[in-house]
């Protein structure tokens, strides 16, 4: 279990220093595997990382008959976008400059580097020597090297202090477009030796804009030929110039300081560059109307996000520009108005190698307010090609989207709208106009409320007999038979005052429902059987015997012949009136009745008023 | 009990009966119901009647609006649309309208810009119109009772945290909603907008006072009392004054104001 958890946690450990690892990769090479007693010998170091490496060289190793001259860097960075990821790959090479001293073969040891925080070795090398170069002269050499002479194979016997060094101004191209950029680049000729280029000042003239194109960190030295003799000359820099005006157009003049190296000093010399012109042609008539100033060589194309989207979310319509031209120059064109989508402004990704070569994305965001099917129009830019001298037009296809409903709260998009309207609404044309009359004056609102008050006071009632039967069963009985009682009181009270015979099965069916949901006592019972009934349940005497009485005077009304009219009904009606305030009154107490009169002393009852 | 309650079943059945047939409907002269596009006096001349003869219709004022801008009446196209709005404040057409005026007649006073909770609330009292909000408060009431019926009727050994939850939840909804109808009715009734009609003096005091500001048609204004021949009003900027009582027209006619 413990060797689990180990486990684990070392694998977990060695996946993080996996992903935050420096990839790096380390190699040394020899230029040159034999070489003469008047060359170089160049060892090469090559570091590459997908991280920046900021690291000082290491030192040079020592080599047996060489001597050690001086080391050189460089670093370069290669950016890639592949299926929509970025990459990048960051190079770092030390050049280890040696002088040979005597013939032979040489070993060169291996280079033993600690990178974050992991070594790395390179494999010995061997080198010879031999009594003359065998080899070419390499075509780019380094003048940093203040032994080092480039031209010493070639002017062997030339002064050091003699010679022709000049800076010029070489345009690619003398006549352009307005608009379109032009390279110019500034190379430095020399047939002398030398050190070293500083750059001090560059003079500008009207009716440009720039950029700097490519700066060498390093002189790279080529033969060429000028004024029929044979020069090297190294590029020092190159500008991308966008003309904005017509006509002829100075370049700017580039100053810079020389350095020589004698015996004993240093010389410098100040040189500038030679005055240089291009051509600036105007752009034919004819300019598109959504022409926004680009001007080059162009590829476009346009890409919508998606087709079926929801209320909220939003939609991208993607113009890609691809090519050479004057990127930093042109705006980006509007996208067409189109109704029921607020479209935002346009939003510039540029993906650019260097200022005048990339692609552009131009961005728009369309946010639907509406469901529904619509129509999206198709974004057109226009630029003028260089190639061809003339105007382009791209135009996209247009985008059918379909936007649904996206969630509750979007039905109510359009609460905060804030967009003011463009125009005055139309008017509605509706075909007829009815009189305003709110909801609240009609009668059914106020009746849906009653009833919705009524509904409670039923529920209220029924909720509170339903509590009362739950916790209360005995006083939920007497309020139960009460209601009996007083129902079937009333119904005989009723049958009476119309002197109808069914008074006495109505007071007699009250009695023996009410002493039903009362007492228990089954309805079926007889009258003797009643009575005794009553006694056990240990009501008051004088109660069960009034009862009695009235169930009699019942019995003979209704079965005797001639037993109606022989009994008083108003007498009847009185002793069942006596009979039931009565049984109101009696009240039940720890399981037994129990009137508010006391049961024993038998004139409890109220006295029939005759 | 049930035979109460079948007899008012029976009369909410009739009632919603009678509110389903179709109310006492003023057609527009002519044989052709469609208001022409094109002449907006035609059709001014054919509406204007229905409003006096007593119609109140968000639709029949909006309408009335946009024929008076086309014709250059600002003023009344600002009063119609509140009067629009005043009956229906969810009305988007003439809210929008509203906004294209205040955008084409800068020199109108501005409202201050309120805070965007403000904003918020008043878009959404605004959208409860007059008969949403009943419409509201009738669909609480039903499920404050229901909720009602649910505690009346839920059983006692178990806990009556959801059933209160639910009648405190709905019966606070319910006042609030009941509160925003009573202050949206009464402003139905006692709308203190008004809308200048004709240029006007806006001056510190009834008749005489000094004049703090010129006012143009179509200036919305705030009644806040009303003296003899002269009205105190407030501006949306918050500027307060008196005005000729005659070049205000208020959006709820025939109110008394206070003296």
């Amino acid at each position: 279990m413990v060797v689990n958890k180990y486990l684990t946690v070392i694998f977990v450990l060695v996946c993080c220093a996996a992903l935050t690892a420096q990839n790096v990769k380390v190699s040394a090479t020899l230029r040159d595997g034999t070489i003469g007693l008047s060359d170089q010998m160049q060892l090469e170091l090559k570091l590459s990382s997908d991280k920046k490496l900021d690291m000082a060289a290491p030192a040079a190793p020592q080599v047996p008959g060489f001597s050690y001259r001086n080391v050189l860097s460089s670093t370069g960075v290669q950016s890639s976008f592949i299926n929509g990821k970025y990459s990048s790959s960051h190079t770092k090479t030390f050049t280890y400059i040696y002088l040979p001293q005597k013939k032979g073969m040489f070993k060169v040891p291996g280079f033993r580097l600690r990178i974050g925080g992991k070594d790395y070795a390179t494999p010995d090398l061997s080198i010879t020597v031999e009594d003359s170069a065998t080899t070419t002269k390499p075509p780019q050499q380094y003048s940093f090297d203040p032994y080092y002479d480039p031209f010493g194979g070639i002017y062997p016997d030339r002064s050091r202090s003699q010679g022709e060094t000049v800076l010029l101004c070489l345009p690619e191209s003398q006549s352009v477009w307005l608009g379109e950029p032009a390279i110019i680049s500034y190379y430095i000729y020399t047939d002398q030796r030398m050190d070293s280029f500083y750059s001090e000042n560059e003079n500008d003239y009207p009716g440009y804009g720039k950029s700097v194109y490519e700066q060498p960190q390093n002189l790279n030295y080529e033969d060429v030929q000028y004024k029929g003799r044979r020069f090297q000359r190294a590029l020092i820099k190159r500008s991308a110039i966008f003309p904005q005006t017509t006509g002829r157009l100075q370049m700017p003049t580039l100053t810079g300081k020389i350095q020589f190296s004698g015996f004993y000093s240093y010389m410098n010399r100040k040189v500038d560059s030679s005055p240089a012109y291009i051509n600036v042609k105007p752009l034919p008539a004819g300019k598109p109307a959504g022409f926004t100033g680009a001007v080059g060589k162009f590829s476009v194309n346009q890409v919508y996000s998606a087709s079926k989207v929801t209320l909220g979310e939003a939609i991208t319509c993607t113009v890609q520009v691809s090519g050479k031209g004057n990127f930093s120059q042109f705006t980006s064109p509007l996208f067409p108005s189109v109704d029921k989508f607020q479209v935002s402004e346009p939003s510039v990704d540029d993906k650019l190698r260097n200022p005048l070569e990339g692609t552009r994305h131009i961005n728009y965001t369309l946010l639907p307010r509406e469901t529904g099917e619509f129509t999206l129009p198709s974004v057109t830019f226009s630029w003028f090609d260089t190639s061809s001298g003339t105007y382009k037009t791209f135009r996209g296809q247009p985008q059918t989207v379909k936007v649904k409903q996206g969630n509750v709260l979007s039905y109510f998009s359009g609460l905060l709208e804030a967009d003011a309207p463009k125009a005055m609404n139309p008017l509605l044309n509706r075909a007829s106009h009815s009189d305003f009359r709110p909801y609240v004056y009609r009668t059914w609102f106020w009746l849906v409320l009653a009833v919705l008050l009524f509904s409670l006071i039923v529920s209220g009632i029924i909720s509170h007999n339903n509590r009362l039967s739950r916790e209360d069963p005995a006083a939920y009985a007497i309020k139960t038979a009460n209601r009996v009682l007083n129902k079937y009181w009333r119904q005989a009270t009723e049958a009476a005052s119309r002197l109808s015979p069914e008074f006495y099965p109505l007071a007699e069916s009250g009695l023996s429902q009410y002493l039903a949901k009362k007492f228990g006592i089954s309805r079926s019972l007889g009258t003797g059987e009643l009575l005794n009934e009553l006694w056990q349940k240990e009501l008051p005497p004088r109660l069960i015997k009034q009862m009695e009485e009235f169930l009699l005077l019942c019995q003979e009304a209704r079965y005797m012949p001639g037993g109606t009219e022989a009994t008083d009904l108003h007498g009847a009606l009185l002793k069942l009136r006596l009979l039931v305030q009565a049984l109101s009154r009696l009240r039940f107490g720890n399981g037994k009745p129990r009137n508010r009169f006391s049961a024993n002393t038998g004139n409890s009852l109220p006295e029939e008023k005759q | 009990m049930k035979k109460i309650i079948t007899l008012l079943m029976l009369s909410v059945c009739v009632f919603l009966a009678a509110q389903g047939q179709p109310e006492q409907q003023f057609m527009l002269p002519g044989d052709s119901l469609r208001v022409s596009h094109n002449d907006y006096k035609a059709t001014l001349d054919r509406l204007a009647p229905l409003v006096e003869k007593g119609i109140r219709n968000a639709d029949l004022y909006y309408d009335l609006g946009v024929c008076h801008h086309h014709l250059g009446n600002e003023g009344q196209a600002v009063l119609n649309f509140l009067r629009a709005l005043n009956i229906d404040s969810s009305h988007p057409q003439a809210r929008e309208n509203l906004v294209y005026i205040q955008a084409l007649n800068p020199n109108l006073p501005q409202e201050p810009r309120q805070p965007y909770l403000v904003q918020l609330f008043l878009n959404v009292y605004a959208y409860f119109s007059l008969n949403r909000l009943a419409v509201m408060v009738l669909v609480l009431a039903l499920l404050t009772t229901l909720s009602l019926h649910l505690l009346f009727h839920y059983p006692p050994e178990r806990e009556r945290g959801l059933p209160v939850l639910l009648v405190l939840a709905f019966g606070i909804l319910l006042l609030f909603f009941s509160g925003a109808l009573a202050v949206k009715h009464h402003r139905w009734l006692h709308n203190p907008k008004a809308v200048v009609l004709r240029p006007a003096e806006l001056r510190t005091g009834p008749g005489s006072g000094r004049m703090l500001k010129e006012l143009v048609p179509a200036t919305t204004v705030t009644i806040k009392s009303a003296s003899g021949t002269q009205m105190q009003v407030v501006l949306p900027d918050g500027l307060s004054g008196w005005i000729d009582r005659q070049a205000v027209e208020p959006v709820v006619p025939n109110q008394n104001y206070r003296r």
